[in-house]
Parts: C-alpha cells; structure tokens; sequence
C-alpha cells in the first residue's frame, strides 16, 4: 500500500493529468510513469480511496487530453493513454454499466493506438488496434461509435507505412460509413479530409484539391471551425506542392487566424513556419526571417526545442539564400545558447554546435547541403530520440 | 396663492425621515449630495425631480429603498382603464424589454462562439478562399502537371 506522500504525489499527477497540463517539464513524465509503474494491485487499492481514479469522467478527460498531446508531444500522449487503460481497468460494474466501462476499456485503448501510430510504433500500435476492437466487439450496442475509428486508424497505419491504395481504399469505406450508416456528418467529414491527405501524398493533387475543397463546404455548414483550419492548413500543403506559393500563403493565413481563435498555440506556430518558407520560396527573404524567429520563440516557449530548432535552419537557410552570410555566424552562435538553455536534446546541441563550427570556419557562408543534412538529422531525432548525430565524412575530411 | 400638493408625499416623508434620523440641516445635506439648495427642497417637498438628484439625496443620507406611493398599487390604479390602453402599454414595455435584452443575448451568443472558436466570419473567409484557391486556373494548370509527375 502507498505512504500518504506517495498518495499525494499520485493525486497531484491525476490532477495535473486530468487539467492535461505538466507542473514543469521534467515532473510531467515523472508523476504520470509514477502513477503507471503502480502495482495492478496497488492502483486498485487507491482508486477504492479516490473515486477519479475509477471514473468513466476520468477516462474521457485523459482521452481528450492525449488527444490533444498528439501532434505536438506524442511520447506524452502515450503516457497519458497508459495512465488511462489504467483507470479503464478500475471501473466497477457496480457503479457503471458494463457496457460503458468495455466501450471505455475500448477508447483507453484506441488513443494508445494513435500515440503508438505517431511515435512510428507500428506493431505495437497493430496490437492496441486489436486490443481495443476486441473490447468494441463485446458490447454490441456501441460498436458502432469505435470500430469505424479504428478503421481509421488502420488506415493511417498504411499510410505511415508506404500502403497508400490500401489506406484509400479503407479510408473511402470508412467515410462513406460515417455518412449513410451512422449518419455522423462531424466525423464523415474528418475521414473524408484523411482520404484528401492520402491523395496529397501519392501526389494526386488535382483529387485533394477536390476533396479538401467538398470537405471545407461540409465543415463550414457545420460549423466545425477545427477540421475548417486544418482543411486551410492541408490545402496549403498541397498548393506548397505544386509551387503555387502566393495561394499556399493565403490559405496558411486563413488557418492561423481560426486556430487562434481555437487557441492552439502549436498549430499557429506551425503555419508560421510554412508561411515563412512560403515566403522565402517568393525571394521576400526579410517578412520570411521575420515570421521564422517569431515562430522559433514560441516553439520554445512551447517547451518543443527540437522544432524551434528545425525553425531556426529554415533561418539559416534564408539566409543563405539571401546571401546574408554576415548573419548567418552570429544566429549560429546564439542558437546554441539558446538552445542549451531550453534543454535541447544532447545530440540536436552536438548537431547545431557542428553547423556553428561550419560557420565561423566559413564566415557564415555555409552550404544548403550542411544545413540540409542537420535539419534531417533533427527530423529523425524526432522519430528516434536514441540517434547519435555523425558529421558527413566529407566534412570530417 | 394655493398649495400646491406634493406630487411624491411618500418620498418626500421617507427621505425627510431619514434627513432627522441623520440629523443633517438641509445645508449639510444639499452639500454632501452635491446638489443645489433650491433642488434638495424640491426633493423634500415630493416634487417631480429627476432620478439622478433622488439618487445623490438617497446616497447622502444612506437610503437604500423608497416607497413610490400609488405605484405600489398597480393593480388597484389600474382598475376601470381600457383593456386596449392596457394592452398597448404592455406590449410597448414588452418590446422596450426586448430591445434592451436583445442585444445582451447577442453578445452573450457571441461571447459563447468565440469561447467554443467559433467565428462565422472567419469560418466564411477561409471557406471562400478554398473555393477560390480550388477553382483558380492556375491552380489547376499547377496541380495537372504536377499530377504528371506524381510519384
């Protein structure tokens, strides 16, 4: 059984977790893998003291809560998941329908899934896929609200995976299911928009273009101001593709005005980024390094140091394109001090610190290869935080 | 000369009540109201004066509630008066209601929206430039050739 401080310490974890906010940086992980590494038994004992810890509320809160880790903190995203089949597993058919506490056990587990698809897990996120269809199939009558979901996310797997026709093809099925079966307009349009990005990247453009564009009329009656922004947002991907910049431009501005209004601070600065190479891919070097370094400060102030980062070479290379050399050595410079203080992951430091040494060897006059070579390098760190950072050979020479 | 009857006895004895209570001569009080001499005494004689002298006289002698006489007594007022007369000064105090209500729920409405992120406006620019973006020509020069390049 658990001391009263350790209790404590684990009531504050689910408070934080459940507001879906972090006491600081480091205490996040450690309070919620706290709560985690609890012995079954041990969770069931505190969740007979404390009724959040076996509350179907709880469940949704830490869903939605991992839900919104996703894209920016995936890593959390599944811990949170974690912490919530957790509590999935502690409600009581007493208290709950038993229905409701299988369809629970079923979501704990289909957001695990996500996080699991994002991180790059592949097998394990097919298992959690599994896992939670099999709790869906129990409990026939709400089926229906899970399977076409996980059906999505099977395709997303095969479209991480390289196995765009397939993904497609589930995707399509999925959506038209939404529409006649479960007549759910909200989330027929959210896979219709996953079908439009999967026709994005096998590059069948002029179909995105369609779909995004049928979609945004549905989401607008809907008015669903969510999938309408990143609609915006995907629409600017695909006309970034085709090299229509300007247009890119206009349909990055319109999304970030909609997620400001959604508040949601890192999905601003993302299209800060892309309007700003937006921009430089337009020669308008000067508004381009402008909208970089805002973004660059709230990604930092985001606590994402590695896309600051990433932010900060698209600086570089502005630069470089605006044959600004003389900037280039000093942005270097403070990049690593801005960096070591914002905790930037040791091999991310050692990579800046090589493109630093490049800098002042060459009077900032690197090449697009270097920065090219370090911005994959963080790309990856992202995917696989255990990768070591190796100058290229030719450079080592 | 006749007497002219206090139009608002009531008023007048409740406000001088509390003016003795107070002990405050009708110098003192006119001061600390902020108020001339000559409308403080239109005041203690029930007067008709305007809300906004009643209100500093009610503040500086600390008085929270006043008794308004007949209008106390609506319905006995009332009685004998033409329904339509009737009808017609309801119906105008029910729109006057709404004309001061209406513009109250519309920002509360707006207020909402904005919270949930929503903004019809903003929802409208963005789904027209889509539109716009999806049936420009060169868009769609742009994506045919790059559709020929797909991977």
């Amino acid at each position: 059984m658990p001391s009263q401080r350790e209790r404590n310490r684990h009531e504050d974890a689910l408070t934080l977790a459940l507001r879906g906010e972090r006491i600081s940086e480091r205490d996040f992980e450690d309070v919620i893998m706290d709560l985690i590494s609890l012995r079954h038994v041990d969770f069931k004992v505190m969740a007979d003291c404390r009724p959040a810890l076996r509350s179907r509320t709880t469940v949704n809160h830490l869903n939605r809560h991992a839900h919104a880790l996703l894209s920016r903190a995936p890593h959390e995203a599944l811990l949170l998941s974690e912490l919530c089949i957790r509590v999935a597993d502690a409600l009581r058919s007493g208290e709950i329908d038993e229905a409701e506490i299988i369809h629970a056990r079923g979501d704990a587990w289909q957001h695990r899934a996500a996080a699991l698809i994002e991180i790059g897990d592949f097998s394990e996120a097919i298992n959690a896929v599994a896992t939670a269809d099999t709790f869906y199939t129990c409990c026939d009558i709400i089926r229906s609200e899970g399977s076409p979901c996980l059906a999505l996310l099977k395709a997303r797997i095969l479209q991480r995976k390289g196995d765009f026709e397939d993904a497609l093809s589930i995707a399509d099925e999925t959506a038209s299911l939404f529409l006649t079966i479960y007549e759910d307009r909200r989330r027929y349009v959210i896979a219709r928009v996953f079908c439009a990005n999967i026709l994005l990247t096998m590059g069948r453009y002029t179909d995105a273009i369609t779909a995004f564009d049928k979609a945004a009329g549905i989401a607008e009656e809907l008015q669903d101001t969510s999938t309408l922004a990143h609609i915006a947002a995907s629409m600017g991907n695909t006309l970034t593709r085709i090299g229509h910049h300007q247009g890119a431009c206009e349909q990055y501005t319109n999304a970030m005005e909609l997620f400001e209004m959604l508040h949601q601070p890192v999905e601003i600065a993302r299209m800060r980024i892309r309007i700003g190479i937006g921009m430089v891919m337009q020669g308008e070097f000067d508004e381009a390094i402008t909208e970089l370094e805002r973004s660059r400060e709230e990604f930092l102030r985001l606590g994402m140091p590695i896309v600051a980062a990433q932010v900060a070479l698209e600086m570089v290379n502005a630069m470089l394109l605006a044959r600004r050399y003389r900037w280039v050595e000093p942005l270097c410079r403070g990049m690593i001090a801005t960096f070591i203080s914002a905790n930037l992951h040791r091999e991310a430091q050692k990579a800046l610190g090589y493109l630093n040494e490049l800098a002042s060897l060459r009077g900032g006059r690197l090449r697009t290869e270097d920065v090219s070579y370090v911005k994959d390098f963080l790309e990856r760190l992202e995917d696989e935080p255990s990768l070591c950072f190796l100058a290229p050979a030719t450079t080592q020479a | 000369m006749a007497i002219e009857a206090p139009e608002h006895p009531e008023i007048a004895a409740d406000l001088r009540e509390a003016q003795r209570r107070k002990g405050f001569s009708d110098a003192r009080l006119a001061r600390l109201a902020g108020v001339s001499r000559k409308h403080l005494a239109e005041v203690l004689k029930g007067s008709n004066v305007s809300v906004r002298i009643l209100k500093r006289v009610m503040a500086a002698l600390q008085v929270e509630h006043l008794r308004l006489g007949e209008l106390t007594a609506v319905s006995g007022g009332l009685q004998g008066v033409s329904p339509d007369v009737l009808l017609a000064i309801a119906e105008e105090m029910e729109e006057a209601v709404q004309q001061s209500v209406e513009p109250v729920l519309e920002m509360i409405a707006t207020l909402r929206s904005y919270a949930e992120g929503q903004s019809p406006e903003l929802a409208a620019k963005t789904r027209a430039a889509i539109r716009k973006a999806a049936s420009d020509p060169t868009t769609k020069e742009l994506a045919k050739k790059a559709d020929k390049r797909k991977p």
